[in-house]
């Protein structure tokens, strides 16, 4: 353990920096591991948890009101760009609005806990209109607790922790090497599963020339429906011309309206 | 969503690329929705 220890203690906030800024970003990269690790060095005294605390806090803040100012410049379509880079992209933006639907600004107090909600909080808080001191209090607390939640977990269990820290230390430079190769192996899976999924649903996809031409023919084998929540629709009042409104939560309920010999062309944000 | 569909028998269902933004994006007609009255998770 001794042998890794300098290493770690020497560039464990840099590298903390670098994992909570890149996660905050949007990059599939875990930032928790990393404060499990400072949690339970800051556990030896080699660390400081008050100081993680600080280098996270500050890690996040500029990405996060980076991500609110362009929610509240460009609405609705910050949070369109963001999804169009996730595994779901039909319906991350509904799924973060429903939660700030019903959560309301406090949502950014627990929403950095979710991966995904974390970077899209900021946006959305920025697209609902909430003030700007109301979000950097609520997305300072927040980063606080989140930060604050994993490093207290690696403090209190730092003794579990202290044989994975140990065999770290035996394999001295490697260990580096291969946590880095681990990490390479995550995001290389992430993406291909992606590039599969995006490849899969691509298939079926319908372009807005291309169902305009068919409005434009009075196609009637074609129905269009407008899947956004209540607040979607606060922010944007607008729906494609002769789309049924049918929010996701009622499609269980109102999925006879839809008739089944047609085109179903679904849209949300 | 799409796959809430599927389970129920709709199966012709189709993305609609870009989602509401592609289309304001290209400029394409659309219609005035009424706003609901609905805050950040507050009744207005």
């Amino acid at each position: 353990m001794s042998d890794l220890l300098p290493l770690v203690v020497q560039y464990g906030y840099l590298v903390l920096f670098a994992f909570v800024t890149a996660e905050q970003i949007g990059l599939p990269v875990p930032a928790v591991p990393i404060l499990l690790g400072v949690g339970a060095l800051s556990g030896t005294g080699r660390m400081s948890v008050a100081v993680a605390l600080g280098v996270a806090l500050l890690a996040s803040l500029p990405a996060d009101i980076l991500w609110y100012e362009l929610g509240r410049r460009r609405g609705g379509r910050v949070l369109g760009l963001l999804c169009r880079i996730s595994l779901e992209p039909d319906t991350c933006v509904r799924r973060t609005s429903d939660v700030f639907a019903r959560r309301g600004g406090a949502a950014l107090l627990f929403a950095k806990f979710f991966p995904g909600l974390s970077t899209m909080a900021p946006p959305m808080a920025g697209a609902s209109g909430i003030p700007r001191h109301r979000f950097l209090l609520l997305d300072i607390l927040g980063a606080l607790v989140w930060a604050g939640a994993w490093l207290a977990l690696g403090y209190v269990f730092r003794d579990a922790l202290d044989p994975v820290i140990a065999t770290a230390s035996r394999v001295g430079n490697g260990a580096l090497v291969a946590a880095g190769a681990v990490l390479a192996a995550y995001i290389l899976v992430k993406f291909v599963r992606r590039r599969v999924f995006l490849r899969k649903y691509r298939m079926a996809r319908i372009t807005p020339d291309e169902l305009k031409r068919r409005m434009d023919a009075a196609d009637q084998s074609v129905v269009i429906i407008d899947t956004r929540s209540p607040l979607d629709v606060e922010l944007e009042p607008f729906v494609i011309r002769g789309a049924l409104r049918i929010p996701s939560e009622e499609i269980a309920r109102r999925h006879d309206e839809v008739p089944r010999d047609r085109d179903v062309v679904l849209y949300c944000t | 969503m799409a796959l809430l569909l599927h389970r129920r028998g709709i199966t012709r269902v189709r993305p609609l690329e870009g989602g509401l933004n592609g289309w304001i994006e290209r400029g394409l007609p659309l219609d005035a929705h009424a706003p609901i009255p609905v805050t950040a998770g507050r009744e207005a």
